[in-house]
């Protein structure tokens, strides 16, 4: 068993390594590397979401591995497996209503922080036998999606364009007048654009020319567990919305410290900009103006 | 669906080291060792995509203080690849330590070297690029590289004395191998002809990136789909040097070494585990050969000595930082080819970052860029000082813009994916979520 826990980590210790833009072509080739694994590595590893439409419901819903039967997806809004009914899963009565009010209330969240794009909420039961019990316990996840498509023809060639998905998948047990919340979160994010750079002023001629491109992609993930009050089962809506926009927040601070601020601090690493014997001529002088500065205020 | 076969498996498993992130070879692939679980079947596949990821990343190598030549470091790529070597024959060429060697890409092990030498022209436009080359990568990559390659033929050994008939004759019948040379021009030139038509342009885009797309040639790997094209995209790159109708002599010479100039000493973590994991199976029997060589050295006179009109330079810095207790590793490489045939210097330059505590982060850009060749000199400063002069500019510019695309991406594009904050600069009010006008609603109003 020792054995086949290693090829699982090396699975995942690969995926943590290869280019996220290449997540999906790569989930698919090791899953025909290591078949034994397949269900697993689908079910670990996060690929971006799929934009479906329930044409019913005139609207748009998201798929992804929780609902997905074969190759259909249950939509949010009208409950069926589409584009092909399947008899896939569907949540108890009593968790399809929480469910209908959640999608309402992360539609408002949606709208009020993405101003556009997707979300949906899907739950399922964790017992046998859901609804017999007076206290629950059930899962969910919910998901956001927004894309900024490629700039047109009238854009400039430099406007950025990317994609942000995220999953919060949760576990809720009630216990008695509270309820505990289990929640693994992941975002997805990609951003792109075009660079120009070139040389101008007297070295150059109507040949010369810059043209290339940046992408910044990848995705971080992160836990919580917390313990709210519930007084009736409508308790659940408040609990969960708060517990995955206070994740949410969390996460976009990480994502800007690292997408805007790490990489960027390895390429000032990796070269250096006004070059290094300017800089250390640079750094010798704010050393003694900063000497000169301090004397002046003693 | 099938199972693949355990062939089937190495092939598509060696394709992942095309894709390892910088400094990181060495955990992707003991990760596909562990998921394949059989080195003897494996390693014949991966040894062509780790051959082909270390010329594109331009891999350094640590040449050991030996035969009166201090320690240095040198760099693999196509431009360093000594002309008319391939498959098992491949040399690289360490132009500051005048010689060529043979690289063992799974074991690190350098073995073989032979002289080198560019006849005094080319050598010495090229020792003064390497020079410039050296110096602007001293200033701005606190780990750099450098590296200056001519595509000119080296000089033949200036061995063999005039007693060279007997010799041949002597040494041609026992040795129809070692007359390949000659043979060799041939599927060179097929490689040429179905390569005319591509454009000039495509040059610098095959030198510098698309090499890991393409499994190298090697025994193994003879099936591999890649491998012809391989070697075909490798040629081309010195086809638009040649003079149309010398173009089938000279096609050897095209890959002409390289130079790797500068001590700076880049992070080689990556290089010292790897020769402490599998130095044992390296054994330093691959001195065998000599015998051989020596015997080549003597038919050797029969060439003629072979040039290239208009011989290509080849300029390539690289700049590595790992930080793996941090979750970092970072490359920055830029390649640039002196055509003075066209009269142009393409470049291109690639940074890739990875950024993997609990989660994964990569930046990868591409960023190609040309300017007219100078053709004299301009107040005292030489023309191999002022291309590298210009190329100091150009890369400048590039990491300005660089930051500047932080900005621009931080500022505009992640706030317009999501905001920090709603409108109402206030977090949502769940608790009156339903009394609010749902979503779809709010959709509909805005539209």
């Amino acid at each position: 068993m020792a054995d086949v826990d290693l090829t699982f980590d090396s699975l995942l210790d690969l995926l943590r390594r290869l280019p996220p833009t290449r997540v999906e072509e790569n989930v698919n080739a090791l899953c025909d590397l290591a078949p034994d694994y397949a269900d697993d590595l689908l079910g670990n590893v996060d690929q971006p979401l799929k934009i479906l439409t329930d044409s019913e419901k005139g609207r748009e819903f998201l798929g992804c591995d929780y609902n997905r039967d074969g190759d259909s997806f249950r939509s949010p809004w009208s409950n069926d497996y589409l584009p092909e009914a399947t008899g896939g899963p569907v949540p108890s009565a009593r968790l399809r209503e929480l469910e209908i009010s959640l999608n309402a209330a992360f539609d408002t969240y949606r709208e009020m922080y993405f101003e556009g794009g997707t979300s949906s909420v899907y739950l399922w039961d964790l017992e046998d036998d859901p609804g017999q019990g007076k206290e629950i316990s059930f899962a969910g996840v919910v998901l956001l999606k927004k894309v900024l498509s490629t700039p047109t023809a009238d854009q400039p060639e430099t406007t950025p364009s990317g994609s942000w998905d995220s999953l919060h998948v949760f576990e809720c047990q009630e216990r008695g007048r509270s309820a505990k919340y289990k929640l693994t979160s992941t975002v997805m994010l990609v951003l792109e654009t075009r660079t120009l750079a070139k040389i101008e002023g007297k070295e150059a001629d109507e040949k010369s020319a810059g043209k290339g491109a940046v992408t910044l992609s990848g995705s971080m993930t992160r836990q919580a567990e917390v313990d709210y009050p519930l007084t009736n089962s409508a308790g659940h809506i408040p609990n969960i919305g708060r517990m995955v926009e206070d994740m949410e927040i969390k996460m976009r601070n990480l994502l800007s410290s690292v997408y805007f601020g790490k990489t960027k601090d390895v390429i000032n690493d990796l070269r250096s900009q006004s070059g290094l014997e300017m800089k250390s001529k640079e750094d010798l002088l704010r050393a003694e103006l900063a000497g000169k500065l301090g004397a002046r205020k003693a | 669906m099938a199972e693949l076969s355990l062939e089937e498996k190495c092939k598509l498993a060696a394709k992942f080291v095309e894709q390892s992130p910088p400094g990181e070879i060495n955990d992707v692939i003991n990760d596909i060792r562990a998921v394949i679980n059989d080195d003897t079947a494996l390693m014949p596949h991966v040894l062509p995509t780790l051959r082909a990821y270390n010329l594109t990343q331009l891999h350094v190598v640590d040449h050991p203080a030996t035969d009166g030549v201090p320690a240095h470091s040198s760099i693999l790529s196509e431009a360093t690849v000594l002309p008319g070597t391939e498959g098992d024959e491949e040399r690289f060429v360490d132009a500051e330590g005048k010689r060529s060697f043979e690289f063992d890409h799974i074991t690190l092990a350098i073995t073989d070297y032979q002289p080198y030498e560019l006849p005094e022209e080319e050598e010495s436009f090229r020792a003064a690029l390497a020079q410039s080359l050296a110096k602007y990568t001293k200033n701005h990559f606190p780990s750099g590289q450098a590296s200056v390659s001519s595509s000119q033929y080296p000089l033949l050994p200036s061995a063999a004395p005039t007693s060279e008939p007997a010799a041949a004759a002597a040494a041609v019948p026992s040795d129809e191998t070692t007359s390949a040379p000659q043979e060799q021009v041939e599927p060179e030139v097929e490689a040429k002809e179905s390569k005319t038509q591509t454009p000039v342009t495509d040059i610098v885009d095959e030198q510098v990136n698309e090499g890991d797309l393409e499994p190298a040639p090697t025994p193994a790997s003879g099936d591999l789909d890649g491998t012809k094209e391989k070697d075909e995209l490798v040629r081309p790159e010195s086809l638009d040097q040649l003079d149309e109708l010398v173009e089938e002599a000279k096609e050897e010479e095209e890959k002409e070494g390289t130079k790797s100039e500068t001590a700076a000493k880049p992070d080689i973590g990556e290089v010292e585990e790897d020769g402490k994991e599998e130095q044992l199976t390296t054994p330093k029997a691959e001195e065998n050969p000599l015998p051989a060589v020596e015997e080549e050295k003597e038919v050797r006179p029969e060439q003629k000595q072979q040039r290239v009109e208009n011989p290509k330079y080849t300029l390539e810095a690289v700049g590595n930082k790992y930080n793996p207790n941090n979750f970092w590793t970072g490359r920055w490489r830029t390649r640039w080819v002196v055509d003075k045939a066209a009269g142009v210097v393409d470049g291109k330059i690639n940074v890739d970052v990875h950024y993997y505590e609990q989660g994964n982060v990569q930046l990868a850009t591409s960023h190609s860029a040309s300017f007219p060749l100078p053709t004299e000199e301009i107040n005292g400063q030489t023309i191999p000082s002022q291309i590298v002069t210009t190329i100091s500019k150009i890369e400048t510019a590039y990491h300005l813009e660089l930051n500047d695309v932080y900005g621009e991406l931080g500022d505009k594009a992640f706030r317009a994916l999501r905001r920090a904050l709603p409108v109402t600069r206030q977090k949502m009010d769940w608790e009156k979520v339903t009394g609010y006008s749902l979503g779809s609603d709010l959709t509909k109003a805005r539209a």
